[in-house]
Formats: structure tokens, sequence, C-alpha cells
């Protein structure tokens, strides 16, 4: 946007931030939708992630605490701290507003992976895990109502790729209908939550408003 | 070679075994009252407005050269007749905008396919053509059914049976599991739901069967219009004169089409129609399973 494309520049896009979006809803929109998000088996965005990886374990090494035998460990995982950092974060240039959740592992941050979880654990898998151990985790939702009689065959041949190529450590959730009433109030937070439908599967939020209704109906009886 | 294709959509694990990349092919030569997915019945790109997405932020108003978008006392409305299917307006990224369809070579989506082939080999998965009717673009749907095989990637079709025999019986060879669409098999009924009679789709099954092609029978079942004993006998009268018939899968009528029928700006014809209930459904398969030796489920 700013230094390829040239639609705007760098002290524009920082004046869009700072006013956290407000009145830029249009170019946030851009820069949300628009522009490639890690998380989508893109090799050029997802390569950056591995840039930023292999610079964080390049500045541990350069270090040594204080402490007898201490070492800094890298890691690219926050545990359960990705909410609280969000707070403290101003917008950023992905088209997230302030204080809004910050990714919650390694893998792609919340509502940014449109392909699939199979393109997901590919670009969670493109950069080296094995120095990063201090944790890599990858987190991938399923809801609870699109679990069938194959769902255990499914999810072990993703952990076994996940693992084939490297990867450190996946955690699979089930959501349930409590999530999906999050989801049709805070969309944009939930665009990656696939639910099914009826021999067929599509995310969540791109349901309309009824579509939603009828899930959510249909998995509190399926509980 | 190109083709008009309308989706790719990755993780199907319910279009064949294992996980699969589904290539949707634009062009149905059935018009099936139920259509879930009515994007796919014209073999040409169309536009996908979806009102409630719709912000009224003005941004596709300037782009469009014939004035089909406008902005009325601030609220944005779409002019169907005027559009042209430019889909200049799509390209905004616009959450309420999107192309229904675009031509793409076909190494271009065989590479794509290619991506999940990790997935493929750990779950005994691969690449299933679904649309529309994968063979109303004949030459490209076999093509890309070539070019799975070369790489040794397994293929399912999803298909109605209406397309040449010739067509099929060259498919056949690199096809390892036909989905094989009988939404009614009284002929009447047939021509009156979908447009077309069924003889042609039957005695197209019949042949592939000789062929000793694996086949696997998708039901539709739309309540009102096919749930009937009927109907489930006649089902079963077709199976049980197949050889190579592997498993039957009832597909429950889902409303998704209404919605999808509306951003494209037509009517469904079945508006009113609700989920079957998972009674219902068990109940279907109740019936036609004594009548049959191969297994009956739910899709």
């Amino acid at each position: 946007m700013v230094f390829r494309q040239k639609k705007l520049t760098l002290s524009q896009l920082k004046q869009a931030l700072d006013a956290n979006f407000e009145g830029y809803e249009p170019l946030r929109l851009e820069l949300l939708n628009a522009l490639p998000k890690y998380g989508n088996d893109n090799d050029d965005i997802d390569w950056y992630f591995g840039l930023f990886t292999e610079h964080i374990i390049a500045e541990c090494k350069k270090y040594t605490p204080v402490l007898p035998n201490a070492k800094l460990i890298p890691s690219v995982f926050c545990w359960i701290m990705h909410e609280r950092f969000g707070v403290e974060t101003g917008a950023t240039p992905d088209g997230r507003k302030a204080g809004f959740p910050l990714g919650d592992g390694s893998g792609p941050c919340q509502g940014r992976e449109k392909c699939g979880p199979t393109a997901s654990i590919l670009s969670s898998t493109k950069w080296q895990h094995q120095q990063l151990i201090g944790g890599v985790a990858v987190n991938m939702k399923f809801s609870r109502s699109s679990l069938g009689p194959n769902s255990a065959a499914v999810l072990m041949a993703l952990a076994k790729t996940y693992l084939a190529r490297g990867g450190f450590e996946f955690q699979i959730n089930v959501v349930d209908q409590e999530t999906l009433e999050k989801a049709r109030k805070n969309p944009e937070a939930y665009s990656d939550l696939v639910v099914r439908i009826g021999g067929y599967s599509d995310y969540f939020v791109r349901l309309t408003p009824e579509m939603q209704e009828e899930i959510i109906l249909r998995t509190a009886h399926g509980l | 070679m190109t083709g008009t294709v309308f989706n790719i959509q990755r993780f199907c694990v319910n279009d064949g075994p294992g996980i699969r990349t589904t290539v949707f092919l634009k062009g149905c030569p059935l018009s099936c009252a139920w259509c879930h997915n009515p994007e796919s019945k014209s073999a040409r790109p169309e536009l996908f407005y979806d009102a409630d997405q719709c912000v009224s932020c003005g941004r596709c108003v300037p782009l469009c050269p014939q004035k089909a978008h406008l902005l009325e006392n601030g609220r944005h409305q779409l002019r169907r007749e005027a559009c042209v299917r430019c889909m200049a307006c799509a390209e905004t990224h616009c959450p309420a905008l999107a192309a229904a369809g675009e031509t793409r070579r076909a190494e271009d989506v065989m590479a794509e396919v290619l991506r999940d082939r990790p997935f493929y080999q750990a779950s005994g998965g691969g690449m299933t053509l679904s649309g529309g009717e994968p063979f109303f673009q004949e030459a490209f749907a076999l093509k890309l059914l070539r070019l799975a095989r070369e790489a040794q990637v397994h293929t399912c079709v999803e298909t109605c049976g209406f397309a040449p025999l010739s067509v099929l019986e060259q498919a056949a060879r690199w096809v390892d599991l036909f989905l094989y669409d009988i939404k009614l098999t009284d002929p009447t009924l047939h021509r009156q739901w979908t447009g077309v009679s069924n003889d042609r789709i039957l005695e197209n099954l019949r042949t592939l069967d000789k062929m000793g092609a694996k086949i696997v029978l998708r039901c539709p079942v739309i309540p009102g219009v096919n749930d009937t004993p009927a109907h489930f006998q006649g089902v079963a009268k077709i199976a049980n004169s197949l050889t190579y018939l592997q498993e039957i899968h009832l597909e429950p009528y889902h409303p998704l089409g209404v919605s999808k029928a509306r951003r494209l700006g037509r009517e469904s014809l079945l508006e009113r129609i609700s989920f079957p209930s998972e009674a219902a459904v068990q109940d279907w398969i109740r019936q036609i399973q004594p009548l049959v030796r191969v297994n009956v489920r739910k899709s």
C-alpha cells in the first residue's frame, strides 16, 4: 500500500492508525481484506513470518542474562497473554483496531485464515520450528456440530501432516453454542470458524442471520 | 486450456474419501428447484451481492461504468438490470460484493490442488470435481482429470450424469470414484423438478457400471418432493442393478441455496422448506437400507 502500490504515504497510514481508523473505514477494509495475510498458504506473505522468527532466534543468541547458566530461549507464543497484549496495542496496519486481541498462538491471527485448515497448517510450517524451544503452538478451531463419524481420521491426518512438516505443537479446539453466539455478535473475530450445514461446511460468519440462528439452535440440540 | 471456475475449496471432507480439494466448475444443464449452488447454473461469471454485509460506504459507486451501483439517501442500491458483469466493483474486496466465477487455466487450477498433496497422502484424499455439472465444460473437466491422474492424485467427480456418453467413457479412464446423482426416479417428475428427463442419466449410469467404474449414488432428499416410499424403492431398484456400486449417500435438503440465490438477485423456488430433522433422515435411511446390499448413509 505504501511502498509498492503507493496508494498512500507512510504518514497518512500513521494518521489512520493514530485515529484507530475512525473516519478511515474503507482503508481499514482494504488493509484487512485486500492484502494477503499469513495463514492462507501464500508463499510471499508467509516468507515474512520466517524472517521474523529468524530475527527472534538471532537476537536471543546475542545476549546473555545476568543469572548464572541462564540463556534466552526463543519462542513465538504468548500463552494466554494475547488478549492482554491486544488491549495494550494500538491499531495495526493489517486492519486490526486498537485493543483487539493479538494472534492467539503461532498460527494466523483470529479471522485472518480464509482458506481452511490445510492452508493454515502449510503456512504455519513453512518456517523452522526446531530452534524455537520456548514454544510454538498452532491453534485450530472446529465447531462441535461439524464433528462426524470421519472427523477423528480427518483431525489425525491434519495433526500428522503438521508434525511431519516439523510442527512443534498443534492444538485442536472444538467450539460450542456460546462461541457461536459470540461469533454472531462479533463476526470479524470469528471469520475462520467453520460449521457443518448438511453434507457441507461453510464459514459461520458468511451465513445469513437466519441460517446462523438455525445453526445455533441445532448446536444446542446436539449438546 | 481455460475454464470457468467458481470456487476451489480446500479441506472438503464430504466430497469423497479423506481430505479433498473440490474444484467447482460453472455451468449446469439442469435447473433443479432446490439447487444449493445457484451461482453455478450459468457458465459465465456473475456478481454476488450480499445486502446484509453492505455498509453503504459507496466505494463501488465510482468504479461502476454502468452506474449499476447507486447511493440513494446514503443507502446503497444495486440495479441488477444495468450490471454487465464486468466485476470492477468486486475488486474493491468489499465483504458484500464478490465475483462468482473466473476464467482459470487448467495447469493453474492443478497447481492449487497440488498444494494440499501432503494432506491427501495422510488421509487418502484427493481432488473432487463438482459444479454445476463438471462435464458441462467437458474438455476442461477431462483435462483436469487427466492432469490429476498424471500427478497421482485420487479423483472424484460429482455429476448429475446428464452428459454425452462419450465424455463419461473418456472420464472413466481418469476417475477413481463417481459420485452420481439420482434426484428423482420417475421420468416425468424428473423433468418437472429438474427440467430434463432422466433417460440419458440412467443409461449413462448403466454403461459406466458395465465399464467397471466405481460409483456412489448420491440422492438429494427434499421434503415434499422426493421423500416418498415410491422414490426410495426406485433408488433401491437402480442400486440393485449395478455391479460396482460402493455406497448410497442421502443428502438432506439444506436451504443454503436460498440465500445464495438472493445474493444473485434471483428467487429460489423453495423458499419455505426448512432443514429436515435428524429423525426424518434416519427414517429415510431405514426405508432404503433393507432393500439394498450396499451401505446407506447420510452424506
